[in-house]
């Protein structure tokens, strides 16, 4: 039994709403009143119906052994790429508020930019395109900074 | 019953420089999101909607509404260009207008789909205000029952139309009740599935949850592009592009055709762009004096998909507006755009706030208007946006996502919430789930329990209303029909090979 990306996502599905349906179960679950169905009731039924179909997803992907590519696009490119882009989200967002918006985001875009050309590529920019890519970078930032604070009155650290 | 004084108050809040000048804003960068292929119309709008939040509501949703009509002609222009749809609703686009570009003639072919889509957004705009109004009077005498069976039938088509396969359409679905139900119940005051987190005691924020499923997930989706396509061959050399009126009113049936049917389909939630563009396709061919040019570059087949597909806009408003339930993803996200103005679509919007309303019919005229006259005088402007590197524009998408899911509220743990989000939309897209039905039960989920809630409390637990009340029994029976019509399908088309066999 071959297991694809696409059975896998369905058995995360199944499991985390596996652990919905419990947590629908044990909540505190006061009624409105002698004729309410109570908090849990959509809950719990709504996890119990995502369980039954991802299940059948599972079944179904399993012995159809599908895998969804088909795009020449290897497994471990995709990964990495996908993987890499969201941990510098993440830490992107963690330090937006501690060294600023401007700073963070001239870091960020520059590594995310440098991240794709290299995997389009197969090298990273030289030096001229680093130093290009950061003094296109800096300016968008700066100027998206006064642009989002003054013009659309929008709050940033 | 159309009352005209409400248009001449509309006017009033339409007719000033800062609104006009956000939906020609609008309307550019619709333009230009819809011309870059990968980036969608759903796209464009939700990541635009924070800067809607400061904004008086009638400039605010102009300026979406612009984002839209803009986005979805623009798909024309790399349709054109590159043989590649710029939106999903101009793949139908591709079938003639690239090929009628192979030829020399480009400019035409942009020149005749800037007119069929102006021509079918206003015929779709004049819809939308004739037919909105009676059918938010009639809403208006909804109850419990029959919001709680709007919403399940809401449900149910998105779940059929939507995803590569029902069960996955449901369980995007589903994934959207689930979301909406986070946070404090409205009944009973109790917390569900918050973890201990005061952030989502008032349920998962809507604007980080929009924008990550549709702006997030696509980008990353978009990011993949970059490990296979080494660039496309764009024909930058074409002749000067005329507004191509006589040649498109000369086919007036086709016209006309692709007018309905865009509207139709676009009323229907969950259809969207590309089946209102398919349809009108296929029956403009059935039509045709000439149906063997079809496919080779023949100005009806362009005709029939861009005025179609502009056609739906004003269709996809109409459900939108007068009952809260989206006609299709962009305008589950435009919703949004009401929804964070604190604005609720529905009945009680034309009779309380009519003004805001009608001005949402005028925004979307001019937006038409703009639509035109942009890509006429700007086309080549646009063309060079198509050469704009992904490893640029992807990174700039993700800041703009960032910033509006901060932005409007301040909170870190909403930009968590976009990453997260963000990752869901990617795999949901990936495998053929949709980001669409997780909106769409976002927003009709919360709907759909109140009203039961509600109708039980009411009825004291009399469960029965749901079906002796006829316009609720009437929902749910087309609920039910939707959910077979499917199954229906596939069982015709099972005996039709079986009999051939």
């Amino acid at each position: 039994m071959r297991l694809t990306g696409e059975s896998l996502f369905a058995l995360a599905l199944f499991g985390i709403f596996s652990f919905g349906t419990y947590q629908s179960t044990v909540m505190n679950d006061p009624s409105g009143g002698p004729s309410d169905v109570g908090a849990a009731f959509f809950p719990f039924w709504v996890c119990i119906f995502i369980q039954i179909l991802t299940a059948f997803i599972f079944v179904q992907s399993v012995i159809a052994n599908r895998s969804v590519s088909g795009d020449g696009i290897s497994v471990k490119k995709r990964f990495t790429l996908l993987v890499s882009i969201l941990v510098l989200l993440f830490i992107y967002i963690f330090i937006m508020e501690r060294i600023g918006f401007i700073f963070s985001s001239i870091l960020f875009l520059v590594l995310v930019h440098q991240l794709l050309v290299t995997f389009e590529t197969g090298r990273p920019s030289a030096l001229k395109g680093i130093a290009y890519s950061v003094l296109f970078f800096s300016i968008a930032s700066s100027g998206l900074y006064v642009m989002f604070n003054t013009v659309f009155r929008l709050a940033l650290p | 019953m159309i009352d005209f004084s409400n248009y001449a108050d509309a006017l009033g809040l339409v007719l000033q420089f800062k609104v006009i000048g956000a939906i020609a804003a609008g309307t550019i960068l619709g333009i230009i999101f819809g011309a870059l292929p990968g980036l969608t119309a759903a796209m464009g709008i939700a990541v635009l909607l924070p800067l809607t939040y400061d904004m008086p509501p009638v400039m605010g949703f102009g300026m979406l509404l612009g984002t839209y009509c803009g986005a979805v002609s623009g798909g024309s222009i790399s349709a054109t260009l590159l043989n590649i749809p710029g939106t999903p609703s101009s793949v139908a686009t591709t079938l003639d207008a690239y090929p009628m570009a192979m030829k020399g003639e480009a400019g035409r072919a942009l020149g005749i789909a800037i007119v069929a889509s102006f021509i079918g957004g206003i015929f779709s705009s004049v819809v939308l205000s004739l037919a909105a109004p009676p059918i938010a009077e009639f809403a208006l005498n909804f109850g419990a029952a029959e919001y709680f069976s709007l919403a399940v039938f809401g449900l149910t088509i998105i779940a059929s139309v939507s995803g590569k396969s029902m069960a996955k359409g449901c369980v995007a679905g589903l994934i959207g009740i689930f979301v909406s139900l986070v946070g404090l119940d409205p009944t009973t005051g109790s917390a569900r599935f918050t973890f201990g987190q005061m952030s989502l005691l008032s349920g998962v924020a809507f604007l980080p949850a929009l924008i990550g499923l549709f702006a997030v997930g696509q980008a990353l989706t978009d990011a993949e592009e970059t490990l296979k396509t080494k660039g496309s061959h764009i024909q930058k050399q074409f002749s000067s592009v005329h507004l191509r009126f006589s040649t498109v009113l000369k086919r007036w049936k086709t016209v006309l055709l692709s007018c309905v049917i865009g509207t139709t389909v676009g009323a229907i939630p969950g259809a969207g762009g590309s089946v209102a563009s398919f349809v009108a396709y296929d029956q403009a061919r059935r039509i045709s004096k000439t149906p063997e040019k079809f496919g080779t570059g023949h100005d009806e087949g362009i005709i029939a998909s861009e005025t179609s597909n502009n056609a739906m806009t004003g269709g996809a408003i109409i459900p939108m507006i007068t009952l809260g339930v989206p006609g299709e993803a962009a305008a589950a996200v435009l919703m949004g755009g009401l929804m964070i103005q604190g604005l609720r679509p529905g009945p009680t919007l034309f009779t309380d706030q009519a003004d805001i309303v009608y001005g949402i019919f005028i925004a979307l005229f001019i937006a038409n208007i703009f639509m035109m006259l942009f890509q006429f005088f700007g086309i080549r402007v646009f063309v060079k946006v198509l050469s704009i590197p992904r490893s640029y524009l992807i990174p700039i998408i993700l800041l703009f996502c960032v910033i509006g899911s901060f932005g409007v509220s301040g909170n870190i743990f909403d930009v968590y919430l976009l990453l997260i989000f963000g990752v869901l939309g990617y795999f949901l897209n990936r495998f053929g789930y949709g980001t669409a039905p997780v909106v769409l039960g976002m927003i009709l989920g919360n709907v759909a329990e109140s009203e039961f809630r509600k109708g039980m409390i009411m009825f004291n637990g009399d469960w029965t209303i749901f079906f002796t009340r006829p316009i609720s029994l009437a929902f749910l029976a087309c609920a039910v029909l939707f959910t077979a019509l499917p199954f229906y399908q596939k069982w015709r088309e099972n005996r039709k090979q079986g009999v051939k066999d």
